[in-house]
């Protein structure tokens, strides 16, 4: 039996560049839920500190004030299991590249943005999941509530695994050897983590902080997670739009980085 | 499919460089359907440049590549597929798995994606592994499913850099055998290759040095013009190796334990030298230069 698909332009792009955005999302889904490591292993850390800053600090905070820290805990923490996915996903995203798989992909009709881009939405499905699957546990461990809006939710923790798998693969994406895509992670990813006010209140802490926090791209993803599990928005915090406005202008930045990394030889 | 003998692919005058070293310097390679080519070279020779222009990945910085009659750098897409060798089938995905996801790739749909996995593995006979994991088969087995991962593309060119690398001499052989199934089916094959024994198994060899193209022809045409043979000189001490060594042009001999090897045009020479110096114990021996002979004698010519 011979099946013979033609490369021109008969198939819509759109259509081409979604049964690649699909064939990425199968492969990454396969290979990160048969590697039981993988998956315990970003779920692990978040809950941990769980229990250790949420649960472990009840009996040494006033009455009420609990219930306060895990507000403001638990969605960080869905966040940070989101982006423990997406930095493991870079490293595939390296090896992808490094191989020389996306070299033999875009010999054929699929141009590297089509690539990029799927590369990063199929991390981002992997990372939103995790961080789903993260709110639903501190949930059932009674550490957290559901939010409001589980859509609006749901939403604010995709835009935000979509901005941290962009940043890391392009980060992959300009790393030249193994060591240094995990240097680039625990010196720039982990710090923009800690730095975006995840885990807690960025506008009462000091003024570097709260300077540092506006130049960090995360902290407005996180700002989406916590106003929709908050549903109201914490004081001054940024309008829905603008820190929308800014994780999409930054996902398309960091897009464009990881295309034009791609081409080096 | 295209006719057998129709040229598929043209590459004219190549050159390029990364930054401001140049790699290739105007290269012609010209492989019709139903061809395979063996492109040889020491390392650094700029073969898989030369792969990377042809495949449309590194834009020449002069000449012309023209793949099926389209202008690979020219905005075109030329129906291409290229093998390379750091890919690795994962260790956790079936062979299956992992032809769906290399068909899907090419942004077909499914079924589509389906129905050329199937296809590939009944063509190239992989069923008896196809449902196993990349863990569970033999390395050879892979370069076969990454083979056939090209060939869910459909190609009229198959581009294969160092495609036999890590493979013993049996699994290399039946790789061969392979390519030649799919010459046989209209396919271009040009395959990088540092084994120098492959290139007797091509149609044509394309021999690069120094990122010139120094010989290409049919291999026994090569080993015919060249007229070349190989005198081997077996010494009883170090002493004489030296002895033997300094005799002998430099660049054309070969040294190893108390052997010295020379490939030459004058095997008569050679040998009167060498008995002329008188050493006791030295045996000579002489034989026709082999292909591998003349592509390492003509890689060398160059770099020296």
């Amino acid at each position: 039996m011979t099946v013979r698909i033609r490369t021109g332009s008969t198939t819509p792009w759109a259509v081409r560049a979604w049964h690649v955005l699909a064939g990425f999302c199968a492969r990454d889904w396969a290979l990160h839920f048969r590697s039981p490591l993988s998956v315990v292993g970003t779920l692990a850390g978040p809950l941990l500190l769980l229990v250790a800053v949420g649960i472990g600090l009840g009996g040494s905070v006033a009455p009420g004030q609990q219930e306060n820290i895990l507000a403001l805990i638990v969605p960080g923490l869905c966040a940070m299991s989101a982006l423990l996915v997406a930095s493991q996903r870079s490293v595939a995203v390296f090896h992808d590249r490094s191989s020389g798989l996306i070299d033999e992909i875009v010999t054929g009709p699929v141009s590297r943005p089509v690539v990029v881009v799927a590369q990063a939405l199929s991390s981002a499905t992997l990372a939103t999941v995790h961080g789903l699957v993260m709110l639903v546990l501190a949930v059932a461990l009674g550490a957290g509530s559901l939010p409001g809006s589980p859509v609006a939710f749901t939403a604010a923790i995709a835009a935000f695994a979509l901005l941290s798998s962009s940043l890391c693969n392009a980060m992959a994406y300009g790393a030249s050897k193994p060591g240094t895509i995990q240097s680039l992670l625990n010196l720039v990813i982990n710090p923009l983590f800690f730095l975006s006010g995840a885990l807690y209140d960025v506008t009462t802490t000091v003024v570097p902080v709260r300077v540092l926090a506006l130049i960090n791209p995360l902290h407005y993803a996180v700002r989406l997670i916590q106003a929709a599990y908050a549903e109201t928005p914490p004081d001054g915090a940024l309008p829905t739009a603008e820190a929308l406005a800014v994780v999409v202008a930054v996902v398309v930045a960091c897009w464009a980085m990881a295309v034009r990394f791609s081409r080096r030889g | 499919m295209s006719r057998p003998g129709e040229p598929l692919v043209e590459a004219t005058e190549i050159h390029a460089a990364y930054g401001k070293t140049p790699v290739l310097h105007g290269i012609d390679m010209r492989v019709a359907a139903g061809e395979i080519m063996a492109v040889v070279g020491l390392n650094g020779a700029g073969k898989s440049t030369l792969m990377r222009c042809v495949a449309g990945l590194k834009r020449p910085t002069a000449g012309r590549v023209v793949v099926g009659g389209v202008d690979v750098h020219g905005g075109g897409q030329a129906n291409i597929a290229l093998v390379l060798q750091g890919v690795a089938i994962e260790r956790q995905l079936t062979g299956v798995q992992y032809l769906r996801f290399v068909a899907r790739t090419r942004g077909v749909s499914r079924a589509e994606a389906r129905s050329l996995a199937t296809a590939v593995i009944d063509e190239l006979d992989l069923r008896s592994f196809a449902e196993r994991r990349g863990s569970e088969i033999s390395g050879g087995q892979a370069r076969r499913l990454q083979l056939a991962g090209s060939l869910v593309r459909r190609p009229d060119v198959l581009l294969l850099d160092e495609p036999t690398t890590g493979l013993d001499a049996v699994a290399r052989r039946h790789y061969w055998t392979v390519l030649r199934d799919l010459a046989d089916r209209g396919l271009a094959v040009v395959a990088v290759t540092h084994h120098v024994d492959e290139a007797s198994l091509a149609d044509s060899v394309l021999v690069i040095s120094d990122g010139h193209a120094v010989s290409s022809g049919r291999p026994e045409q090569l080993v015919g013009e060249a007229a070349l043979s190989v005198v081997e000189v077996v010494c009883g001490s170090r002493e004489q190796v030296g002895a033997v060594a300094d005799a002998l042009p430099a660049v054309d001999a070969e040294r190893k334990d108390k052997v010295i090897t020379l490939t030459t045009a004058d095997p008569g020479t050679a040998l009167a030298t060498v008995q002329g110096l008188g050493l006791p114990g030295v045996s000579l021996s002489v034989r026709p230069a082999a292909l591998d002979d003349l592509l390492i004698r003509l890689a060398k010519e160059r770099q020296s």
